[in-house]
């Protein structure tokens, strides 16, 4: 029971994660790698406050979903102004950038030892310290987030970002600030992987900076694409794919230190397969062009 | 001290250039970013090891055919994965994406095969020259003279070559260059052959040099990208002037602060670059009538 817990709480982790970068993928066209940057500052930042500042788990996440909206703008500037290829590399360079300090300011973030002993969220006398109830919070968050990202795709926010997608041009001429929308559009969804990040912190209870490599965003970016981006359904099929075959692969017996490895080599294929049979992921809108 | 970090820089700067020279020849030709390029550097380090420190194969034989498999590596990527993208015009992102699984897939393949740990050429300290205080290796110096003949070679066949010229001419302009009858598919492919053949020049340099590991490939190839992007896409010059400005800096900035923020300083100045100097540093403005 424990090990289905585990897994519904990574689920619903992920989820928010996914959800959070369909925004600029699905809807406003710009594939970004630095959502694990984004997720790393959410989890440093309220287990900072928590630890270090003594504030209570929820206002934590509150700043820290500020404070990563704010960093946003560093991607979302470049986002005006480069397009396809170097947007992709300005956003890697944000997250290797972001990775490189959390792993050598070793003074704020202990660096490569990480951060040990993160205690359990609590709220009004209620401690999220069993699985239980740590599922309880992260899948109630992450269904509150759907129904914010479901309520917000549906919207004139949404739609602008469709249109910015589709034709920039046709976006500017009808008098839509174009700017604006993309640094919204940045904002809300790392803000979104900030509380992801936050989440993961207190369920882990320790966290160090290899967790939000370059990799990390590589394969957060995977599961958007093979679930595919645009809608909600993508993302939410996407995150149930990636998050469950490697269980699968675990009971096919394959020896534990093979499976990484051959684990992402089944993800490589797909995504391969996928780009060139069926941009739109299994079951996403958007084409890529 | 300060001049052993600039020749630290411009030996490390010429293995950068090197493979910069290979990421250029496919990005000038097809305008496509080749992340799997750095996959294919990583095999041809592999099969190099395979062939002359496991095997006892004579060195230019196993130099020799890891330049060959690299080359059919490459090829093999771009028919079977590219081509097909081209045909279905794909966009920029599509490609780049497959370009990635293409990497993870590879990499992931060869760490299967051959584990996660780092792998050395041949034991023992290589033998270092000193010039009057400034020490290199004997290695070091064979990398610097690869990169001196490699550009000369390079610069000759792009400038003075018909096939040199067809490269130049099928990244200007695609379309064109089809109507004219010129043949596409036997320009792109060449492009693939040479640019994946000199990725295994520059990996095959790094591994006698310091071995190599599975994953060395994506950050031999992040640097080739700064360096080609921060010298200018257009002309070879300003890849291997680039190749040498980062590779100078990373050295100079190590000696004065530490290793630690090398990376980061070094994708800094790609996103000022990109945003700020997109054309890179080295590119003289002209007039239209010049070019």
């Amino acid at each position: 029971m424990n090990y289905l817990l585990h897994i519904l709480i990574m689920i619903s982790i992920y989820t928010i994660l996914t959800l959070s970068l369909n925004l600029p993928v699905g809807y406003t066209g710009l594939l970004s790698l630095a959502q694990a940057a984004f997720y790393g500052i959410g989890a440093y930042a309220a287990t900072l406050l928590l630890m270090k500042a003594g504030i209570n788990f929820f206002a934590a996440l509150a700043i820290a979903v500020v404070l990563s909206a704010t960093f946003s703008l560093l991607v979302s500037y470049p986002s005006i102004r480069l397009k396809g290829d170097y947007f992709i590399l300005a956003s890697l360079s944000f997250q290797i950038i972001i990775f490189t300090i959390l792993y050598n300011w070793i003074n704020l973030t202990r660096g490569p030892y990480g951060i040990p002993g993160i205690p359990r969220p609590e709220i009004l006398g209620i401690k999220f310290d069993d699985l239980y109830k740590f599922f309880a919070l992260s899948g109630g968050i992450a269904f509150v987030i759907l129904l914010v990202t479901k309520r917000l795709y549906s919207s004139p926010f949404g739609l602008v970002l469709k249109a910015i997608r589709e034709d920039e041009l046709s976006a500017i001429s009808l008098g839509k600030n174009i700017k604006k929308f993309k640094i919204l559009a940045f904002a809300i969804s790392s803000g979104i992987a900030a509380i992801a990040g936050a989440l993961y912190s207190a369920y882990v209870t320790y966290i160090d900076p290899t967790s939000f490599t370059l990799d990390e965003s590589i394969f957060i970016l995977s599961i958007v694409l093979v679930g595919g981006s645009g809608n909600l359904r993508g993302p939410v099929i996407g995150t149930l794919l990636m998050i469950l075959l490697p269980e699968g692969l675990r009971f096919l017996g394959i020896p534990d230190s093979l499976a990484p490895n051959i684990r992402q080599i089944i993800y490589a294929l797909i995504l391969i397969l996928l780009m060139r049979f069926r941009p739109q992921g299994l079951a996403g809108e958007y084409r890529f062009g | 001290m300060l001049l052993q970090f600039v020749f630290n820089g411009i030996i490390s700067g010429s293995l950068i250039a090197i493979m910069a020279i290979g990421f250029w020849f496919i990005y000038r030709a097809i305008n496509l970013f080749h992340i799997a390029h750095g996959a294919v550097y990583t095999v041809s380090a592999y099969i190099f090891y395979s062939l002359y420190a496991s095997r006892g194969n004579p060195l230019p034989l196993a130099f020799l055919l890891s330049l060959i498999s690299g080359a059919i590596l490459g090829l093999a990527m771009y028919f079977a994965v590219y081509r097909p993208l081209e045909k279905k015009s794909a966009s920029a992102g599509i490609k780049f994406i497959s370009s990635l699984a293409i990497y993870i897939f590879v990499v992931n393949v060869i760490a299967l095969i051959y584990g996660n740990e780092t792998k050395i050429f041949s034991e023992g300290i290589s033998d270092s020259l000193n010039f009057s205080g400034i020490i290199l290796t004997k290695i070091q110096l064979y990398q610097f003279l690869s990169l001196l003949i490699l550009f000369i070679l390079s610069y000759f066949f792009v400038q003075g070559t018909k096939a040199g010229r067809a490269i130049r001419a099928i990244g200007d302009n695609p379309l064109l260059f089809k109507a004219i009858g010129l043949n596409e598919r036997w320009t792109k492919g060449m492009v693939f052959c040479i640019g994946s053949a000199i990725a295994a020049i520059a990996s095959i340099l790094t591994g006698l040099d310091v071995g190599i590991d599975p994953h060395i490939g994506m950050f031999a190839l992040l640097n080739a990208i700064v360096a080609v992007i921060i010298g200018g896409v257009k002309k070879l010059e300003g890849v291997v002037l680039g190749a040498f400005l980062i590779g100078i800096m990373q050295n100079v900035f190590i000696w004065q602060f530490s290793a630690r923020w090398e990376s980061a300083v070094t994708f800094l100045i790609l996103v000022i670059v990109l945003l700020y100097k997109s054309g890179g540093l080295f590119i003289v403005r002209r007039r239209v009538e010049e070019l």
